[in-house]
């Protein structure tokens, strides 16, 4: 089983990976638009993303109402589950 | 000294009694001249081309109008080039509230993202709506999908990345709807500088404040700035964010030359 803290650390790599976001400013409790700087278009290349990561379709509905990191670790937590 | 005054009370008549037209204009552009030139034609295409047209040669009789009365002097350089340009984004810079006229004029099959607010303006919404104008208050994917349809039907699509006009004195701040675009769709940017010196009608500032002399706009068509480049990148994402930068950075030294007489 995966832990929340080794999701939270690949999405660290892909944040840092794709965005170029400092990886000190990626905490659990950032907020995706205002402290990352990401838009709606940079979710869509993030969930693809996340997708090779689970293996599993991740459908954009279950990332509307992602507000920071920590939400994002949880709902691909969540994906793991048996 | 008189002269002066009486050629600034005039400059202050016309300039609103160009609003006054432009805002008539608009208004029988949009509800009779456009939409019968539309339904007259034979499909959805020559229909939007002729609005284009239309649209195109009404704010270059404007502009023209403005000159030959002595509100603007207007220095062009490289209309043939925008004559020329189909399926490319145009990227400008924002200083007064009357580029899009002036851009619209020399800009054929002219495609614009505007801002949401001009869709309840009472004298401009039926003009962006007969035209089918892109909202910039789209959702993100949405909005992506209007611009590709747009630009793979050949039109030009005309945008400020900075989302409305320039602060005076403020740096310029580019947002990055731009950039999505272009990494999305590939196509590339022709970025057109605007300098209006002495500058009028910007942010902030009601149309009755005019400037000393008619307001001089310099406009100049620069690069073709191809996308590939960026898209080599690690990622898409990051080439939206390098195209962002080196734009906000190419105007930013574009404004400082023009400034200082470079």
């Amino acid at each position: 089983m995966v832990s929340q803290q080794q999701v939270f650390e690949t999405l660290r790599t892909y944040l840092v990976e794709l965005f170029e976001i400092p990886p000190e400013k990626i905490r659990p409790e950032a907020l995706l638009l205002e402290d990352l700087d990401l838009d709606s278009i940079d979710a869509v290349d993030l969930v693809v993303k996340l997708q090779d990561y689970t293996g599993r379709k991740i459908s954009p509905a279950e990332f509307k109402s992602v507000r920071t990191v920590q939400d994002v670790v949880e709902r691909v937590h969540a994906q793991f589950a048996p | 000294m008189l002269r002066e005054r009486l050629n600034h009370a005039w400059r202050l008549a016309v300039t609103g009694l160009a609003f006054i037209g432009f805002g008539l204009g608009g208004v029988v552009l949009a509800t009779l001249v456009i939409p019968l030139a539309g339904w007259t034609a034979r499909d959805r295409m020559q229909a939007r081309e002729r609005g284009q047209r239309i649209v195109q040669w009404s704010f270059r009789l404007f502009a023209t109008a403005l000159q030959g009365l002595g509100i603007i002097t207007l220095r062009l350089s490289g209309a043939e080039r925008l004559a020329a340009c189909r399926g490319v984004i145009v990227v400008a810079n924002h200083p007064t509230l009357i580029d899009v006229v002036l851009l619209i004029a020399h800009v054929p099959h002219a495609q614009c993202v505007v801002k949401h607010q001009l869709f309840r303006n009472p004298f401009l919404k039926g003009m962006v709506r007969v035209m089918g104008y892109i909202r910039n208050d789209l959702e993100a994917e949405a909005f992506v999908e209007a611009c590709r349809l747009a630009l793979d039907e050949g039109q030009n699509l005309i945008i400020f990345p900075e989302g409305t006009r320039t602060v005076p004195g403020m740096p310029l701040h580019f947002r990055r709807g731009f950039a999505n675009v272009a990494t999305l769709t590939r196509r590339p940017l022709l970025l057109v500088s605007i300098v209006c010196e002495p500058v009028m009608l910007t942010k902030g500032a009601p149309w009755y404040r005019i400037p000393p002399r008619p307001g001089g706009y310099r406009i100049t068509v620069e690069d073709l700035i191809e996308i590939e480049p960026y898209l080599r990148l690690t990622s898409r994402a990051l080439g939206a964010r390098r195209l962002v930068a080196d734009l906000q950075d190419f105007f930013t030294r574009r404004l400082s030359d023009a400034r200082t007489g470079a």
